[in-house]
């Protein structure tokens, strides 16, 4: 099974590997350099990343062992999934949103998302279906008229 | 997949476009891109400027930032919009240098240049108290001793210091900070010796006397410091500076350019925007598009002499 | 000066000043409260409307707008957990924690308070002391911001909760983020694999947004089914009281008067001054391990140190004519706008708008803590607005958050991502203010250390022969010393 204490710590270590690879080919400044150059704290940074993951890994190995006694507590801990059906959902709704106001704007995009969601929540008050489009219709006044920020347009609609 | 969505929308929405408007231009907001930041110079100098348009044109300019990559990200991404005449973009030098340095990818060809707005050279600027009292002891302190006179540069790299070091065949030692915010207090605490901004950038600082002024980049002095001596009048053939203008997508119609055009011409003679630019120390410098056109070709064969 | 300030609270209270004044302020509380919108971005949209203004009214709510904008982000960072601007990013530390023990009033009263007083002592400093403030301001230099930036760099340590190792982690992975772009020394691109959008950077906002807000969404709608017994807290109206304000009153005001010095500084804010006093705050207190775990100290210090600033950075304004941050870039504007030459002369040539500017900072403190106390009620309702509804809300409004700060989508793609990546690490039990510290000082440590080598030519010299420089970089080492003695102290209290 992958654990994640020891996963996490070594996918980081594999990436600061690759850091160091593209930091050995930045390429040569046109103009001027410093006596440290544009490598040399990337690579200080990396190199302490490294190190400090391996200590991270150390250090649960040693709890491990020390806690071979209470297996069961470090059970418990493991237990807690990293993603669960609804952190999926969440996200899922995030990217669509953004899709989605790529595509049409801010407005109807909003107004989607925020029944598509409330819909997948089962949820049947009409006063939150009614909440939720006066928060939006909200957002693109305030944003529009009060604070002139643009909101995004989208492709579709001119 | 998302880019070929774009495009043939975008594509789509010309062939509509290029038939019917230009009648009825402009018939709604348009939107007015700037390439840095909200607070800066050329955000002030392209809300000024909507703000005096808008009743000229009789619709509203709304001012979008889009900053990055020293203005490439914003200009690029105007250079990039639907050519309608609804969406402009504030074209700066950097458009001229960007390209030539590898560093953006859209240049000024992908512009239909509508007017230059300002043209400000570059001032050379020492402590009140220093010991260089022209632009020749600066000169001749950094032939003494190549490469130690500290310059505290605005940009890296920096033109207007390669335009003086260039003609004078010296070198001084640039310490690269983040714009003149940065680069007049440097100064002010004697970190370094000398700097080089435009008017408008240390006109607080040298109205209190605390920086002195060696020499302006010009052709002629400028009218808001008519004490400081060109750089031509003491010998020295260097000018530099910087200069701000509109553009729309190239391939916007003419008609609606001439329109645009006509407006900015009233907007940058109006009141309101001279008065602003005019308390700023920002000379106006209104250039035609053919002539705007002309500047910037010639402009990029000078940064190319510094660009190798 | 006395009968100048005195004509500038007559004419802050006049029917010209003081309504623009409020208007200021509230507009402020309410951008900073939302994510993605900053003071800096509010003063900005404002500056063309001060055109037509009178110089005074027109300063005045730019003012009011910069104050109300660094108050206005810790009610989120308290009720929500989502801090609306860098600056509030260390108050969610202690006064989140506080708003699930169901203290959210209490919290937001010493918010209020501490903002109150931090920014009254900046202001009453900058009244008294500007010139001197100028003087120090003017001694720093790279290689002064690079060990400021080591200093706070070592801040990591005691703002990462229990395992010091995950926080460090946390901030080497913020700042190799704060490398990707173009290098501000030689221009060489950094980890940006020609994407253009990443050529300056990946925007701190953004970051911001995803690690807290978006990150914090999608926690809450994973809890919200998953364990459904977990009780609400009991919910307490209480303010703060009169005791409790003589506990944090010494922390506010030493707060208040790091903040000022900081704000001082061009180019230091009201992120690294609030987490400069929560760690000082953390360091003297007499039980450290409350931090964290809803400390009033640590609120206080927070809040105090970053409306601290507010004061602090018109001192480079006032007496150089440089703006010390982006809002005072903005009134730099607004200055000369109004045909003012900012600076030294500015004392000399028009006093009555120096000292008009002075008062109504006063004013507009007051109207902060009005505004702040008067909202305490209806900011606390918040909580009550059921999960199912808050969720989307926080989510969507990240989203236009993230969009509005540069008109990008590209930045909505960077707080996305950072919100996956803050939910993961939360998983983990990784911080995420390291992160976000290092992306504030990395970029800061980096530049500054290079630029300094360039001004001594390649000599390491700076390091010992600047007095600033050197002082901070041992208190960079003392800090570090003292992050372990206090470790040292817990293991050995566990072990009990």
């Amino acid at each position: 099974m992958l654990n994640r204490n020891i996963f996490f710590p070594s996918l980081i270590i594999l990436l600061s590997l690759i850091f160091l690879v593209f930091i050995s080919q930045f390429p040569e400044p046109r103009y001027q350099d410093a006596p440290v150059g544009a490598g040399f704290f990337p690579a200080v940074i990396a190199v302490l990343q490294i190190i400090i993951c391996s200590v991270l890994i150390f250090q649960y190995k040693q709890k491990q062992n020390n806690q071979q006694a209470d297996k069961q507590k470090q059970q418990e801990t493991n237990e807690i999934p990293l993603v669960s059906k609804h952190s999926i959902f969440g996200f899922t709704l995030l990217i669509g949103y953004a899709a989605l106001i790529t595509l049409v704007g801010y407005l109807p995009a909003s107004l989607v998302g925020f029944t598509y969601y409330l819909v997948y929540y089962r949820v049947k008050k009409p006063l939150y279906y009614a909440i939720a489009w006066i928060f939006v219709f909200t957002i693109y006044f305030l944003f529009g008229e009060v604070f002139v920020i643009s909101l995004p347009e989208g492709l579709l609609f001119f | 997949m998302k880019k070929l969505l774009k495009t043939a929308l975008i594509s789509a929405g010309l062939l509509m476009s290029a038939s019917s408007f230009a009648a009825d231009y402009p018939s709604k907001n348009i939107r007015l891109i700037v390439p840095f930041g909200a607070g800066g110079g050329t955000d002030a100098v392209g809300r000024t400027l909507a703000n005096s348009a808008k009743d000229i044109l009789g619709t509203s300019i709304s001012v979008m930032n889009r900053t990055g990559g020293a203005g490439a990200v914003g200009m690029s991404f105007g250079a990039r919009q639907r050519a309608d005449g609804y969406t402009l973009t504030v074209v700066t030098r950097e458009i001229a240098s960007l390209p030539q340095m590898g560093l953006m990818q859209n240049t000024a060809d992908d512009f239909k240049l509508i007017r230059m707005v300002n043209l400000d050279p570059a001032v050379i600027l020492v402590p009140a108290d220093s010991p260089f009292n022209t632009v020749n002891d600066l000169v001749a302190e950094a032939k003494k001793m190549p490469g130690k006179v500290k310059f505290a540069s605005t940009a890296a790299p920096n033109f207007y210091l390669m335009a003086l070091e260039q003609s004078q065949d010296i070198k001084l030692n640039a310490v690269p900070y983040n714009g003149s915010s940065e680069a007049i207090p440097s100064v002010l605490g004697h970190h370094t010796q000398v700097t080089m901004v435009t008017p408008g950038e240390a006109i607080a600082q040298l109205r209190s006397g605390q920086l002195k002024a060696l020499g302006v980049m010009s052709e002629e002095r400028i009218s808001y410091i008519p004490d400081v001596p060109t750089l031509k009048e003491q010998g020295i053939d260097a000018t530099t500076g910087t200069w701000r203008g509109i553009g729309a997508p190239k391939d916007t119609p003419d008609e609606i350019i001439e329109i645009l055009g006509n407006a900015f011409d009233q907007a940058m003679a109006s009141a309101e925007f001279k008065d602003f630019m005019a308390k700023g120390a920002m000379t106006i410098h209104p250039l035609k598009a053919q002539e705007f056109t002309d500047f910037v070709k010639k402009d990029e064969k000078v940064l190319s002499q510094f660009i190798k | 000066m006395t009968e100048y300030l005195l004509s500038g609270f007559a004419s802050a209270f006049s029917m010209a000043v003081f309504p623009v004044l409020v208007f200021g302020v509230l507009g402020g509380v309410i951008l900073g409260a939302l994510p993605g919108l900053t003071a800096t971005m509010g003063v900005a949209i404002l500056l063309p409307f001060t055109f037509g203004m009178d110089a005074t009214p027109a300063l005045v709510m730019l003012i009011g707008v910069y104050i109300g904008g660094i108050y206005g982000g810790s009610i989120a960072a308290i009720l929500l957990k989502t801090p609306g601007t860098p600056a509030s990013a260390a108050t969610v530390l202690d006064g989140h924690t506080m708003a699930i023990k169901g203290l959210a009033a209490k919290a937001l009263s010493i918010a209020a308070v501490a903002s109150f007083i931090g920014g009254l002592i900046s202001t009453i400093v900058l009244i008294a002391v500007a010139p001197i403030l100028a003087d120090f301001a003017l001694r720093f230099n790279a290689p002064e911001y690079f060990a400021l930036a080591l200093f706070g760099l070592t801040i990591i340590a005691s703002v990462s909760a229990k395992n010091i190792m995950k926080g460090l982690l946390a901030g080497t992975i913020g700042l190799l983020v704060s490398m990707v772009g173009l290098d501000p020394i030689s221009s060489v691109p950094r980890f940006t694999f020609g994407v253009m959008d990443l050529y300056s950077g990946i925007n701190i906002i953004p970051v911001l947004i995803g690690l807290f807000a978006i990150a914090e969404g999608l926690n809450q709608l994973e809890k919200m089914s998953s364990d459904k017994q977990e009780m609400p807290p009991k919910f307490s109206y209480k303010l703060l009281s009169f005791a409790d304000f003589k506990k944090i009153l010494p922390t506010t005001i030493k707060s208040g008067l790091i903040g000022t010095s900081i704000g001082s500084v061009p180019g230091a804010g009201a992120d690294i001054s609030a987490f400069a006093c929560y760690n000082e705050a953390k360091r003297v207190a007499k039980n450290p391990e409350e931090f964290g775990n809803g400390s009033m100290h640590g609120l206080a210090a927070a809040e105090s140190g970053n409306n601290g600033v507010t004061g602090g950075s018109l001192v480079p304004l006032l007496t150089l004519g440089v703006p010390g941050d982006a809002v005072s870039a903005v009134l730099l504007g607004a200055l000369i706008v109004q045909g003012l030459t900012p600076g030294p002369l500015l004392f000399t040539q028009n006093p009555e708008i120096v000292y008009g500017i002075f008062s109504s900072m006063i004013v507009a403190n007051i109207v902060m803590l009005i505004i702040g106390f008067l909202g305490i009620r209806f900011f606390c309702r918040i909580i009550e607005v059921p999960k199912i509804l808050m969720i989307p809300i926080i989510i969507f409004l990240s989203v236009i958050g993230a969009y509005a700060i540069n008109n990008s989508m590209f930045d909505v793609g960077i707080a996305i991502t950072f919100g996956l990546l803050g939910f993961l690490l939360n998983k983990l039990d990784i911080p995420s203010s390291p992160i976000l510290l290092a992306i504030i000082l990395g970029p800061m440590a980096e530049t500054n250390l290079r630029k300094s080598l360039i001004m001594y030519e390649g000599s390491w010299s700076f390091l010992y022969d600047r007095p600033i420089a050197l002082a901070f970089i041992l208190f960079a080492i003392f800090s570090v010393y003292s992050t372990i003695k206090l470790k040292k102290k817990e293991r050995l209290a566990e072990k009990k």
